[in-house]
């Protein structure tokens, strides 16, 4: 995992096009289909 | 003496605040932290209006407290004015960019501390100095008067050493704010998935939500690494913007640290094209926030992943990595330490609710913050 804290390190790393680009493309436009609960009890 | 840019000595009884040198006070130069700023500055015509409500209360206000350059960075360094001294640890990050408002109220110098928070810049100081802080729901208090860095995200909050604190700070922000009579009845403990974390970090807040008697249920969720490329997105061309009159200007570009030179230049090459890609996952990002907020009414994870790193460092760690989306979403998010077991520094612990839901968070932050028991060195 590349770690970024800004703008510039995402530039710097060169994945801030491409990410830009996959979010355009709808790929991950509905995160909450990832979130899903359980009960810790 | 870095905490403080500009150390004011009025009269009167009330609160001691330091506000952050980008929010305007009458008569003092706001230089956000900037020599290029600074050198172009009058002093403001008038206060800002969220101080109305300390002046009212006969607030006295000692300082205007140092930050990164333009609020444009999370790690408390600016090579103009000095790096405000971190009062948990001289080696160690301040934090930023309310880095001198995190450090006044952690050393005794100011009973509230007035910061912003962008991406974290509340947060982030506060988990690294020990101290609390209070990211506003946007448009909860004005910005006018406040030097801006990305207005679609940026919020002024209170600092202060303890919940009380903050409970105070927000009655001067809102004359008549007070905390929720009683605190959430359920929490959700939120893995954003993908996010590396520190073990020490993660039993502290589990240690905490396990003594305060609230109803904790587990949740995950995914899409953070999107949402830090949609938040740093917007960010970068708003500031583009807000700043973009020094960059344009030969001789205050000349001004600027390099760091946060470079930042502008890179953030300028952001189309509105790009931001508006970011807006719309943005949307989809506060709603699912609102289907969270159906699991649990508050919702807990890190302040910062790990603990403060030293200043020798340089300053290049992730600060905001679990803030700035928050900032995103739009909503309200409490920065509270808590003893970290086998850790001499404390953890922080991030409280968020709903839009406009303050009062609740504060409630439930005072009970948290007895249960945890962190007492400050």
């Amino acid at each position: 995992m590349v770690l970024v804290t800004s703008f510039t390190d995402l530039t710097a790393a060169g994945r801030w096009r491409p990410a830009l680009d996959a979010l355009a493309r709808g790929v991950r436009l509905d995160p909450a289909a990832g979130a899903e609960r359980r009960t810790l009890g | 003496m870095a905490t403080f840019i500009t150390r004011l000595d009025q009269a009167g009884g009330g609160l001691r605040l330091a506000v952050k040198d980008l929010i305007d006070v009458q008569g003092t130069l706001t230089t956000a932290g900037s020599k290029a700023l600074a050198d172009r500055a009058i002093p403001a015509l008038a206060d800002a209006p969220c101080l109305a409500g300390a002046r009212a209360a006969g607030a006295v206000i000692v300082g205007k407290t140092n930050l990164n350059e333009l609020a444009y960075g999370a790690s408390g360094l600016n090579e103009h004015f000095g790096t405000p001294v971190n009062p948990l640890d001289p080696d160690l990050l301040p934090g930023g960019s309310s880095s001198g408002s995190a450090v006044a109220v952690g050393a005794g110098e100011a009973d509230v501390a007035y910061g912003s928070d962008t991406g974290g810049s509340i947060r982030v100081p506060a988990a690294y100095c020990g101290v609390t802080g209070l990211k506003t729901t946007h448009g909860r208090v004005p910005l006018d008067g406040v030097w801006p860095l990305s207005p679609s995200l940026d919020t002024v909050g209170p600092m202060a050493r303890d919940v009380a604190g903050l409970v105070a700070g927000m009655a001067l922000l809102e004359p008549g704010f007070a905390a929720a009579a009683s605190p959430a009845v359920s929490l959700g403990r939120v893995r954003a998935t993908g996010e590396a974390q520190d073990p020490a970090i993660e039993a502290a807040l589990d240690e905490a939500l396990a003594r305060c008697g609230i109803g904790v249920a587990d949740l995950e969720l995914d899409g953070w690494a999107d949402a830090l490329t949609a938040v740093y997105t917007i960010m970068a061309e708003e500031a583009a913007i807000s700043d973009g009159t020094l960059m344009a200007d030969p001789l205050s570009r000349a001004g600027l640290g390099p760091a946060v030179r470079d930042r502008l230049s890179q953030a300028a090459q952001v189309t509105s094209e790009d931001a508006a890609v970011a807006r719309r996952f943005q949307a989809g990002w506060k709603a699912t926030f609102d289907r969270l907020f159906q699991a649990a009414q508050l919702l807990v994870l890190p302040t910062v992943p790990f603990f403060p790193p030293p200043v020798s460092n340089g300053g290049k760690e992730p600060h905001t990595r679990l803030t700035a989306p928050i900032n995103l979403a739009g909503l309200p998010a409490l920065a509270l330490p808590v003893p970290a077991p086998g850790s001499r520094l404390p953890a922080s612990l991030q409280l968020i609710g709903p839009a406009g839901s303050e009062e609740l968070i504060l409630a439930t932050g005072a009970v948290l913050e007895a249960a945890a028991g962190y007492r400050r060195p």
